[in-house]
């Protein structure tokens, strides 16, 4: 059923096809890349999504560097905070700010780590690097990308994208449960939600269409912090245990389907309140795990234990919520849904490279919507977009609306498969070129906006 | 505490309001609580010994850019992303061109919600001072005592 699986067959069985592909091979500058000399790196702002070509499945390793601020003020690095087993008090280095990354010296202790015998065992001078950046990557910054990927780890050739790109190198008519053909549909909107904000995005042909892409300013790290400052101001303080309310966001937050309605029910009291949930706060010093626990009637809970509760309520579904209405915390931004059709609307016609109505291509990206990054996993994420956008996108268009198993890994999936097709090795800067073109090949091979090279631009 | 003697005399203006909201938004992109303790952190995987970088050997090498040593040395000079997008210039873009400061959302058509600053229900109130909303007598109780003006300067 994997996608990469299904390419790999289409190349075997068509022998046109195959032999079209050897020619090329051979006939065409850069030699034979083996998959296994092909690092695909999703360089995401919380987690760093990598494994070689011939995997099926990435590895997800921590983008950040932590250490612990009491006690034997240990350092992880990475995939090291696996080892990590106390969580509490830590201070987090990440190289990212803002989704842009600004902190070279984290991020290069991160990669050192991760590329050395203990992980990935990667040798960058006979290793392909196929690699992420985040949508409107400064380019500067982009820059020094070239530089550190050439100059620093001389890595043999590589190419720089976005993980939304990367995501619609997947079959992605295969995440609707409707009958098709799997033909690649023109017009996708990726909406990918991940740590440091939220990105829509449409594709027309493969491309980006720049200036109707839109940026909410809401991640998950904004919604863990407003979940530790309200909890922290209701409860417990647990301002400086980001890690652990962290792991009660996902383990309690949800998106809700009827707000208003929810917001009632949790004015009941526990027996009836259907929301609240009790969470049990890890203690480290016995090194157990925090956990939601079963519900206690007033009566029966006297203190038999020394269990630090969190009683979880409104704050299950009011903190997901910021990603719908982001008014809600004082931010002057529209939530997705809303953004989602403002950036429909803002794909025009002219900006196609053939004559189509303004209603049809509409109808198209309705009817093509991709949900990626790690917020897609709140429960009822997906449901209540679909929800939302039946009530503002005009009655007559079909709502389509996708999500892969794994929201997180898609775009490595999608890399892990582009690697695969012809066009790879086309997008490929090798280092040779670098040292001889500098920074100008990479901007004329990535293309200048980040994505590879913009529709409207023509 | 001298705090809950001003608040009762003081009363925020719409601008300060503004930027209190945005100085917590700004509070939520934090990544510690507490200020990190520079020293403890950095574990030496770019800065190489000093004195090594002032022995030059880029004159023997070809024309190659820069030294790997020099690079690492510029990249460990730390820019936050304000002075990079300066740098960047992308202000500067003609106004056709897309960029990270072109493509920011909007804001909704719907008015903003209303929501306790202390429990989190709706609320119909906000208070006098600071602006902050408030549902019952209990919660303006506790947001005086504990949160009215905290954000203020
Ligand atoms: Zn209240
Ligand atoms: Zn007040």
């Amino acid at each position: 059923m994997s996608q990469s699986n299904q390419i790999k067959k289409i190349y075997l069985l068509s022998n046109l096809f195959y032999i079209v592909n050897i020619f090329y091979i051979f006939f065409n500058r850069i030699t034979f890349i083996m998959l296994e000399n092909v690092l695909v790196l999703d360089n995401g702002a919380y987690t760093i999504k990598a494994e070689y070509g011939t995997a099926q499945q990435p590895r997800v390793i921590h983008n950040c560097k932590i250490a612990r601020g009491k006690g034997d003020k240990k350092t992880f690095i990475g995939d090291q905070l696996n080892s990590c087993t106390d969580f509490s008090g830590l201070y987090y280095r990440l190289p990212f700010e803002k989704g842009y990354l600004t902190n070279w010296e984290v991020e290069k202790g991160v990669w050192d780590r991760i590329f050395s015998k203990e992980v990935f065992n990667c040798d960058p001078k006979n290793t392909n690097l196929l690699i992420t950046e985040p949508c409107f990557n400064l380019p500067n910054i982009q820059r020094t990308y070239d530089e550190i990927i050439f100059e620093a780890y001389e890595f043999q050739s590589y190419f720089r994208t976005t993980a939304s790109w990367l995501c619609i190198q997947n079959d992605t008519t295969s995440l609707y449960n409707d009958i098709n053909f799997s033909a690649k549909p023109d017009c996708i909107l990726v909406v990918d939600s991940g740590y440091s904000f939220t990105h829509i995005i449409p594709f027309v042909m493969n491309r980006p269409v720049l200036p109707a892409i839109r940026r909410i300013n809401i991640g998950g790290k904004l919604l863990t912090n407003h979940l530790k400052e309200i909890v922290s101001f209701r409860y417990w303080d647990m301002m400086d245990q980001t890690y652990v309310m962290n792991e009660v966001k996902e383990s309690c937050c949800y998106v809700s389907q009827n707000f208003l309605g929810d917001l009632e029910t949790c004015r009941r009291n526990t027996r009836n309140n259907s929301i609240l949930r009790e969470y049990v706060l890890p203690d480290f010093s016995r090194n157990s795990q925090g956990y939601i626990r079963e519900k206690k009637c007033r009566e029966e809970s006297y203190d038999q234990s020394d269990e630090q509760v969190l009683y979880m309520n409104n704050e299950r579904f009011t903190v997901p919520e910021i990603l719908f209405n982001p008014s809600d915390i004082g931010m002057k931004q529209a939530g997705i849904p809303e953004v989602i059709v403002e950036s429909i609307n803002a794909v025009l016609p002219e900006m196609f490279p053939f004559p189509v109505n303004e209603v049809d291509l509409q109808g198209l990206f309705y009817s093509n919507i991709v949900l990626v990054g790690g917020n897609s996993l709140f429960s009822g994420y997906k449901s209540r977009i679909e929800k939302d956008l039946r009530i503002l996108a005009p009655t007559d268009f079909e709502i389509r609306v996708g999500m892969p198993e794994n929201p997180i890994t898609y775009a490595w999936k999608g890399g892990n498969n582009f690697i695969t097709m012809p066009e790879f090795k086309e997008k490929l800067v090798t280092r040779s070129e670098y040292l001889e073109f500098g920074y100008n090949i990479c901007i004329r091979k990535f293309g200048f906006g980040n994505e590879t090279d913009d529709l409207s631009n023509e | 505490m001298s705090k809950k003697i001003d608040r009762r005399t003081v009363v925020l203006d719409q601008t300060t309001r503004n930027k209190n909201i945005q100085h917590h938004l700004n509070e939520l992109e934090r990544d510690n609580y507490a200020e990190v303790p520079e020293l403890e952190i950095v574990s030496g995987t770019m800065t190489k010994p000093r004195r090594t970088v002032e022995v030059d050997t880029s004159q023997n090498r070809k024309t190659k850019a820069r030294s790997k040593k020099e690079l690492l040395r510029q990249l460990s000079v730390k820019r936050n992303l304000n002075a990079l997008l300066e740098e960047s210039k992308i202000d500067q873009f003609p106004p056709n061109i897309p960029t990270y400061l072109t493509v920011a959302a909007g804001k909704s058509r719907f008015p903003p919600r209303k929501f306790c600053s202390v429990c989190g229900f709706l609320a119909n109130y906000s208070c006098k001072t600071c602006g902050m909303k408030y549902c019952s007598v209990k919660c303006l109780e506790t947001h005086e005592e504990t949160r009215c003006m905290k954000y203020t300067v």
